[in-house]
């Protein structure tokens, strides 16, 4: 494992995509229309178990998006923003990522475990982009995960930093695809062939969002499948002012 | 009579969606697309709240917002604004000079928020019609 987060030069660097950013804000009003759609059923009339299975499914695969096209929308700002970095509960905002994440998580019929410690733990973060890589890698895990397999959501404590962590239990990952990805997590969107149907896009925004925050993220695999993405945040010193 | 809800949405298929959810609410509820139109409306209506999208194809929305804070009979009329921008946008202190009383977030609304939302801020004489 290694911090991937940095080093390379960001050729899709925040501002010099603008057009895509500006699309990305087109792709909102449709998204929102789609999902206020979805709501309005259950206000004209009773539906039936399957008719609301799918509608369930259009609320949430448009809410997937719309946190997608937030995100990119948000990286464009990025450079533009001094952003106030606070003190935030390690425990609040797991939950916070775990009750957005959990009916996503019964469509595909995987579960999510939370393992945060008891005691209390403070991190300096952003109060939105924080959520926003979480609950991004919460989704990326969700996508690669088999039915029936558990998301483990874990938070501890290393040395001056707090550790999140996401686990999945998803495809084995060939070593050159695993470097690949490790090299340049976070760096540049990148297909990877044993994980079908993903970009990348996700890890590179959660590497903006990173960045921004002082905080880096890196990437474990395990022997016997699935990955783990981590984000490594600055612990807050105000509890220890008490 | 009660004052009508005032809906300045330009996404007609959005606007009617929220029109289909207040009005199940018991809300008499008017939707202009402009704040140019809401402009005119308004002098003659008097709504009880406004509920406004930022976003609006004639990009006068805050000049509209501006220009009820200009006179007494309007400067009390209570803004929901409902929007796609991020709150992170939106200057809290423009908000507040400009009436507005509330944000709501489109890409994360849901009905019940919209609803808690504007019978909350509705003025208190006006009961809701079941």
């Amino acid at each position: 494992m290694k911090d991937a987060s940095a080093g390379e030069s960001n050729k899709w660097g925040s501002l010099e995509m603008p057009s895509v950013v500006a699309a990305a804000h087109e792709l909102k009003a449709p998204l929102v229309l789609l999902r206020q759609l979805s709501y309005q059923l259950e206000v004209v009339g009773e539906l039936t178990p399957e008719q609301k299975i799918i509608q369930q499914r259009l609320r949430l695969t448009a809410e997937r998006s719309l946190r997608l096209v937030e995100n990119i929308t948000q990286t464009g700002r990025l450079d533009q923003t001094l952003f106030a970095l606070e003190p935030l509960q390690v425990r609040s905002v797991w939950e916070g990522v775990e009750g957005e994440m959990q009916p996503l998580a019964e469509q595909l019929d995987q579960r999510i475990k939370l393992t945060v410690p008891k005691k209390p733990l403070l991190v300096v973060a952003h109060k939105e982009l924080l959520p926003a890589v979480l609950t991004g890698l919460c989704d990326n895990a969700l996508a690669h995960n088999p039915k029936g397999e558990t998301v483990t959501l874990a938070a501890r404590q290393h040395e001056d930093t707090v550790v999140f962590s996401v686990r999945d239990n998803g495809p084995k990952i060939d070593a050159k695809s695993f470097d690949q990805l490790e090299g340049r997590l976070g760096i540049a969107p990148q297909p990877l062939g044993s994980r079908p149907g993903s970009s990348g896009l996700g890890l590179w925004i959660a590497g903006n969002f990173a960045r921004a925050m002082s905080a880096k993220l890196s990437v474990t695999r395990h022997r016997t499948g699935g990955m783990t993405f981590s984000l490594h945040v600055p612990q807050s010193g105000q509890l220890s002012l008490l | 009579m009660n004052k009508p809800i005032l809906l300045i949405e330009d996404d007609q298929w959005l606007a009617d969606s929220y029109m289909v959810l207040l009005k199940s609410r018991g809300h008499e509820v008017t939707q202009l697309s402009t704040a140019y139109e809401a402009m005119e409306w308004i002098d003659a209506n008097a709504p009880a709240l406004i509920v406004a999208d930022i976003l609006l194809g004639d990009h006068n929305t805050f000049t509209l917002f501006h220009e009820l804070q200009s006179y007494p009979d309007t400067a009390g009329i209570p803004v929901i604004v409902c929007t796609t921008l991020g709150k992170q946008q939106l200057s809290k202190a423009d908000l507040k000079s400009y009436g507005i009383v509330e944000v709501l977030d489109k890409a994360t609304l849901t009905p019940d928020q919209l609803v808690l939302a504007v019978e909350t801020h509705l003025p208190e004489e006006r009961g809701v019609e079941r």
